[in-house]
């Protein structure tokens, strides 16, 4: 592929020189052969001397390139000065078309496309590490990018904004983003990035394109039939057309993922409060509920694809809930429960504004959701304020606005993208939580409790774990050896045996069992995997106690054996005795 | 008949005959070689050489790096004309004459084979 690169960009380029070479090349003849057979002046005994051809070839170097050296071979005569003259205009004249052609195809866009194509897939074929193809730089891509950073994942962006991809440039990532300004629907680039190469491991579509998006996961499905892919698509139709591509493939509906995420908010508080906190938002903590509303009355302000999913979901869960939508198309079926017309005051007062307990901001304007929670909360101040935020840059208003809670679209679906990714054991944690919710809530309480109380803070670290040769040597060494090892072993402190990390295993999974909050005398075995939620602090500890055999014989037995010779021998007499 | 491809073997052709002449004759003898030819074949060689550039075919290529060989070796045959008359003085003794006429050869070859390739690739491509 590289090789067939490099070929185009040599071809645009001797493609392009090709005339000012040969002009250049006459030039030079037609002059060099005039110096040398125009008379020059007469020597000693009279006889008209001729320049050869080195001088002449000489005189040309200087003058042509506007050098103008000055040192002559000999003194002209006015012949020759005359030759020179037309020389030098001809000449001078070659050179400087010559040099704006190579300017002019320096700058030509398509070449340095062809260029930068090349260096890029040059650099993918190089990597050493595990990537994801990420193709859409937005918010969502940006914010995901950071997320996969920061976990040590690497990634390659094809993206086709070419601003968005400069920007790519300047951000400080730990380790280097290669970018590409391309189409990613043109297979070609899928190719440069490295979907072929055995490094590369997933095809994350992000882009707002939703044709686009359907092509790109069809092209990556027909040029790796095996990767995992994720698409974003906000329509069912086509996540439908993309579903049956078949493989390892998952759609991330933005609209129905935020709905959820905000619906959850509101009927099911505990829970997201937890998801908050794992995710590791600012200012997330278990100690109390993000929403602390139970019942109540509640606005919902826009009623369009996103508004539609949460409204269903909050009335599924009985919770009364108005709509302030302008279009009438919008709210026909659900005409009695909606006041048609802008989301101002007036209309809000309509919908009830005084006595309500919440007022969800979620059209898909910032500047409108910003006004429309400035007004309301003029007249009720103690309303809760949820608000939508769609564009990452208006960040800053949207934290110095008296704003309860946001939610931005591309946020949440980052985060579940890099979840996905990286914690896939978190969907099972959740789902068990929400099953919890709905039968047995004091249960949810007890590890809303645990993390808590073993945890706490802010911004834990989540992180899975598999019982390998690789990711945990010593706890495997020991397995191949027979030796039990359980769950609570390898969670206790290394410098007290007796108590435990702070950190909880969230979930155990073992082939196709999953076990949540799993018990501490669970014995481990190979291959098992462990999602663990832990203080920041606590993972360099963790990662010891399974990777160093000192540790962890530590951890299972309490005591240190010696590990010098003279020791040994000394510990075995002891026993002896 | 297209008049690039007439502009294009007239030159290719043109660049083996002038060298041919020019190395015809007593290797030894100054007498034999002409400088005016050789400034001709030089210059009619590079030319060539910018012909093909561009060319993006297989024959292409051999093309290019054939003209490639035969410039390297006119070059090399011109400066050291140049240096025996101007930097050493020696002048065209018969040893250095030799020396330059057998670069010329080497270039001979070079354009021999191209215009083979030429030859060939009209008669392959049977219009």
């Amino acid at each position: 592929m590289s090789t067939h690169q490099l070929d185009r960009v040599s071809f645009i380029v001797l493609r392009h020189m090709r005339t000012p070479i040969i002009v250049l090349v006459c030039v030079y003849a037609v002059c060099i052969l005039g110096m040398v057979l125009v008379p020059g002046l007469p020597d000693a005994q009279g006889k008209t001397t001729y320049m050869s051809f080195f001088h002449a070839y000489y005189f040309l170097a200087y003058t042509a390139t506007t050098t103008g050296f000055g040192e002559l071979p000999a003194e002209f005569s006015n012949t020759q000065r005359m030759w020179a003259v037309v020389c030098l205009y001809i000449s001078v004249v070659t050179w400087l078309y010559a040099v704006g052609k190579i300017i002019s195809l320096v700058k030509n866009p398509h070449l340095q496309s062809a260029i930068s194509e090349t260096r890029f897939a040059r650099e993918v074929a190089k990597k050493k590490q595990d990537f994801y193809i990420v193709c859409g730089f937005g918010d969502t891509g940006s914010l995901l990018l950071r997320g996969l950073d920061e976990a040590g994942l690497s990634t390659v962006v094809i993206e086709s904004n070419d601003e968005r991809i400069k920007a790519l440039d300047l951000r400080d990532y730990k380790s280097k983003v290669l970018g590409l300004c391309a189409d990613a629907t043109n297979p070609r680039f899928l190719l440069d990035a490295g979907i072929e190469n055995e490094k590369c491991i997933g095809v994350l579509i992000l882009s707002n394109d939703e044709h686009a998006n359907l092509k790109v996961a069809i092209s990556a499905r027909v040029l790796r039939p095996n990767i995992k892919i994720i698409c974003r698509s906000s329509s069912s139709e086509n996540e439908s057309e993309i579903l049956g591509i078949g493989g390892d493939i998952h759609v991330v509906d933005p609209f129905r993922v935020f709905a959820s995420y905000l619906s959850m908010m509101i009927y099911n508080p505990t829970i997201q409060t937890i998801n908050e906190w794992v995710s590791g938002s600012p200012g997330a903590v278990l100690d109390h509920n993000i929403c602390p509303l139970k019942g109540g009355k509640w606005i919902l302000c826009g009623h369009g694809r996103m508004g539609r999913i949460v409204y269903k979901k909050l009335t599924e869960k009985n919770i009364d809930i108005t709509v302030v939508e302008p279009q009438i198309e919008n709210i026909e079926d659900i005409a009695e429960h909606a006041i048609l017309g802008k989301a101002n005051l007036e209309n809000l007062e309509k919908a009830g504004l005084k006595d309500c307990v919440g007022l969800i901001a979620g059209t898909g304007d910032d500047t409108f959701n910003l006004s429309m929670i400035h007004q309301a909360n003029r007249v009720n101040p103690s309303l809760f304020s949820l608000v939508r935020q769609n564009k990452h840059t208006n960040e800053i208003l949207f934290k110095r606005a008296n704003v309860d809670y946001i939610m931005q679209p591309s946020l949440v679906i980052a985060r579940m993208v890099l979840f996905t990714l990286t914690a896939p054991l978190l969907k099972p944690f959740f789902s068990h939580l929400r099953l919890l919710y709905e039968n047995d809530p004091s249960k949810l309480a007890d590890i809303t409790n645990r993390l808590a109380s073993e945890v706490g803070g802010e911004r834990p670290v989540v992180k899975t774990y598999k019982i390998t040769q690789k990711s945990a040597r010593a706890v495997y060494q020991k397995l191949l050896k027979h030796t039990a090892v359980s769950l609570g072993d390898v969670c206790r402190d290394p410098a007290i045996q007796i108590e435990h990390l702070n950190l909880v295993v969230m979930v155990h999974k073992r082939g196709r069992t999953i076990k949540v909050m799993p018990s501490h005398d669970l014995e481990l075995m190979a291959d098992d995997e462990l999602l663990v939620c832990m203080r920041s602090d606590q993972k360099v500890l963790f990662e010891a106690n399974i990777n160093n055999h000192h540790v962890l014989d530590y951890l299972l037995t309490g005591f240190e054996p010696a590990r010098g010779a003279f020791f040994r021998w000394l510990e075995k007499k002891q026993w002896v005795h | 008949m297209n008049a690039e491809k007439v502009v294009f073997s007239f030159v290719i052709v043109l660049a083996l005959t002038l060298n041919f002449g020019f190395f015809i004759g007593e290797m030894e003898d100054p007498m034999h070689h002409n400088i005016y030819e050789l400034f001709a074949t030089i210059f009619v060689n590079f030319l060539a050489t910018g012909l093909k550039l561009g060319d993006r075919t297989q024959v292409g290529a051999v093309l290019l790096s054939t003209s490639l060989a035969a410039n390297l070796q006119l070059v090399a045959a011109a400066a050291v004309w140049g240096y025996v008359e101007h930097v050493s003085g020696t002048g065209l003794t018969p040893e250095n004459t030799s020396m330059m006429v057998s670069l010329t050869g080497g270039a001979l070859i070079a354009n021999v084979v191209s215009v083979v390739m030429l030859v060939s690739d009209t008669l392959m491509s049977r219009r």
